[in-house]
């Protein structure tokens, strides 16, 4: 069956209607680390999908880089503006319209906008959600924000998550640890944290600092000396615990990092009331056609919190959400883009396409080697 | 004459034009006339002729007759929308065209034999001058009776449901015209174009199924595609094949975009499921026009009013409505 068209009788002297492919707006909200001022050439938008200057000579600088893009047609794209681009597909009978954003507030009211695409692309903040600032942003923004509906956390995630020590050390910024008072569920502890339950240690803000100071001089050895200089206690004046009281103990518990095996705070994360309320998803409700985490992991962080907690779910042809399966990278939301973009089918229902952009996305993510698929 | 013969009607010969099938009603017997001496009465002829405004003849449309002797002849204008009867008696003829209203063909209306119609979805005063055996909707919509309904909707062609539309009666006054000449009438029709803007920044073939006829051509990525449709067209269907994207090769898609056109289905824009019309025609999604301005219309309302470059507020207001005017509606 063809699109219903209601039409104006024909009259004076003649009329009808005006025809015009369907709109579709895609809020790609850029996250800390996945950013374009934080990302390579190849992976920055909409560069990489119109093969602009700087993605071509990524590509052929960086031969290690994903190439499946490289090879492929460069898309006609309509370049409004540094945050705005546009793709009609005749084929689809659709004009896409993306909207870069990266900013807190815009990516809420993305979420909460009717038949809207939203990706989110950056870091996954270990499952508290997404986080919105820049790489050098300051510590706090990659917790609850410097300003706190511009950047930081929007929270999504499970009550309790855990940590890696250095992660506080690498970016300093206020750190809400659980204490040892506090009984922790299974069903309200992020799935990895879960699995550590049973071997949990309750130590003072002195054991754990001297923990992490080890810790942190070790993995600098392996990783990244720079990032570690600074480092500062979480207990005492000016150290980086909400709560500096010495004689509480909190939870604690060692698990390899990056091959690193070393100490995971507890500490508080959550959806529903939490420090960035109202930008957390229990005060957001979402109304938008399809939900793309592409952070890391987000499959295991943050899918059922969003599904089953919040209960946002597949509605017919609507309610599309998808996640990762592990570490992810920039060039995901380019693939997804291209896939999206090039299905050559008239397109009513937006089922089709998406689940074209995801076959097509993970056929190239294998092909390019990669680890994490979207689910 | 192709198609001509001559008929005894009494004790008369009647020679008329064109169809077998035309029906001669002889007068109704007369008393004797007085004694008088008999004198030959020459016989006289009358020729009718029915054209458009624009001069185009109006072909088999059906006649009535009636004689100075009181005889009552039907028929059927030929091709050219012409007849002509000879052998008749000198004197006047009373004409008319039944198939159409009398202020169509320039009669004068009888008066009464109006009556009331309550428009219902897809109704437009087209349709409704179609359903009621006009030739012009503006018979219909320039009635007296209607002038409210004229103040209310200020385009003919949006009626909304519920609206009463008073319909004029259509016999008229008799109308007398001499023997021995040609009489010709002028009819006012109106044409009923269909044109659609397809605005889909590309150009594209299409295939047009509307009324039976199928349209087949080609617009450029601005073009408008405009046919002459008939009166009580209801439906169509619109197949597009739009040109590839040029980074996909200069070639039609080889996939139609389907339309399933419904003919004065469209609500005026002064009412929220007109509206809601006009957003989905243009491409702004809103799902079924159902008269609420929920989120999904508003988000619809809010993207088109962006890309109009108005005020972006999701509320319906009268330049977002005379925005989607210009922008929708052609003509």
């Amino acid at each position: 069956m063809g699109i219903i068209t209601f039409l104006q009788r024909a009259l004076l002297p003649h009329t009808g209607g005006t025809l015009g492919p369907e709109v579709r707006h895609i809020v790609l909200a850029q996250g800390l680390q996945f950013n374009n001022s934080d990302m390579p050439g190849f992976c920055q938008l909409p560069d990489a999908l119109s093969a602009g200057a700087t993605a071509r000579n990524y590509w052929k600088s960086y031969p290690w880089c994903p190439q499946t893009l490289y090879n492929r047609p460069a898309l006609a794209l309509d370049i409004k503006s540094s945050t705005q681009f546009e793709y009609l597909s005749t084929a689809q009978n659709v004009r896409y319209i993306v909207e870069r954003v990266l900013t807190k507030n815009r990516f809420k009211q993305a979420l909460e906008t009717p038949d809207v695409h939203v990706i989110y692309a950056g870091h996954a903040r270990y499952g508290r959600g997404p986080c919105f600032g820049t790489n050098n942003a300051p510590g706090e923004d990659w917790e609850n924000g410097t300003r706190p509906n511009v950047t930081g956390l929007f929270r999504m995630g499970f009550p309790y998550i855990g940590i890696p020590g250095h992660e506080v050390s690498e970016h300093e910024y206020t750190v809400d640890l659980v204490s040892a008072d506090v009984k922790l569920e299974a069903k309200y502890c992020e799935p990895q944290l879960a699995q550590h339950l049973s071997n949990l240690k309750a130590l003072t803000l002195d054991e754990i600092d001297k923990i992490r100071q080890a810790n942190a001089v070790s993995r600098a050895a392996v990783k990244a000396p720079h990032l570690f200089s600074g480092h500062k206690p979480l207990g005492g004046w000016g150290g980086l615990a909400k709560h500096k009281d010495p004689k509480k103990t909190y939870w604690i518990y060692n698990s390899y990092e990056s091959g690193v095996n070393e100490i995971h705070l507890v500490i508080h994360a959550g959806w529903q009331n939490t420090a960035s309320k109202p930008m957390d998803l229990d005060a957001t409700k979402i109304d938008c056609r399809v939900f793309c985490h592409f952070g890391c992991s987000t499959y295991v962080h943050n899918q059922r919190v969003v599904r089953k907690f919040k209960g946002w779910e597949k509605n017919g042809d609507a309610g599309f959400a998808y996640f990762t399966t592990d570490l992810s990278h920039g060039f995901l939301s380019v693939y997804w883009l291209y896939h999206l973009f090039t299905y050559d089918k008239p397109n009513q229902l937006w089922e089709p396409s998406l689940s074209y952009a995801f076959k097509k996305t993970n056929a190239d993510l294998s092909a390019d080697k990669e680890v994490f698929r979207i689910i | 004459m192709q198609g001509s013969a001559n008929v005894v009607v009494g004790d008369r010969h009647i020679k008329r034009a064109e169809k077998p099938n035309d029906i001669v009603e002889p007068a109704p017997p007369r008393a004797p006339p007085p004694s008088l001496p008999t004198q030959a009465v020459a016989k006289s002829f009358i020729a009718l002729e029915l054209i458009c405004t624009k001069g185009k003849p109006i072909a088999n449309a059906r006649y009535q007759m009636t004689l100075s002797d009181r005889t009552r002849l039907t028929g059927s204008l030929n091709a050219q929308g012409v007849t002509r009867v000879e052998g008749i008696d000198p004197g006047t003829c009373q004409i008319e065209f039944p198939d159409f209203a009398a202020e169509e063909w320039g009669a004068t209306p009888r008066p009464g034999g109006g009556q009331e119609h309550i428009a219902k979805r897809g109704d437009c005063l087209a349709s409704i001058a179609a359903d009621y055996g006009f030739a012009d909707w503006h018979t219909i919509w320039d009635s007296p009776h209607n002038t409210r309904l004229r103040q209310r909707r200020k385009d003919p062609a949006v009626l909304h449901p519920g609206d009463c539309v008073y319909i004029p009666g259509r016999e008229s006054e008799p109308v007398m015209r001499p023997t021995g000449q040609s009489h010709r009438f002028v009819l006012r029709r109106a044409e009923i174009r269909l044109c659609i803007r397809l605005k889909l920044g590309t150009s594209c073939r299409y295939i047009l199924s509307i009324a039976g006829t199928e349209h087949t051509g080609q617009v450029d990525d601005n073009g408008l595609i405009d046919f002459p449709i008939p009166l009580d067209a209801k439906e169509g269907k619109l197949l597009v094949y739009p040109k590839r994207s040029r980074d996909l090769g200069e070639a039609y898609e080889h996939e139609p975009l389907s339309y399933d056109l419904a003919l004065g289905h469209l609500d005026p824009v002064e009412e929220v499921t007109g509206v809601q019309a006009r957003l989905n025609n243009l491409g702004f999604r809103c799902g079924v026009a159902d008269g609420e301005l929920g989120p999904r219309t508003q988000a619809a309302l809010h993207a088109f009013q962006k890309s109009a470059g108005l005020r972006a507020t999701g509320e319906l207001n009268e330049p977002t409505r005379e925005a989607l005017r210009q922008q929708h509606d052609v003509g």
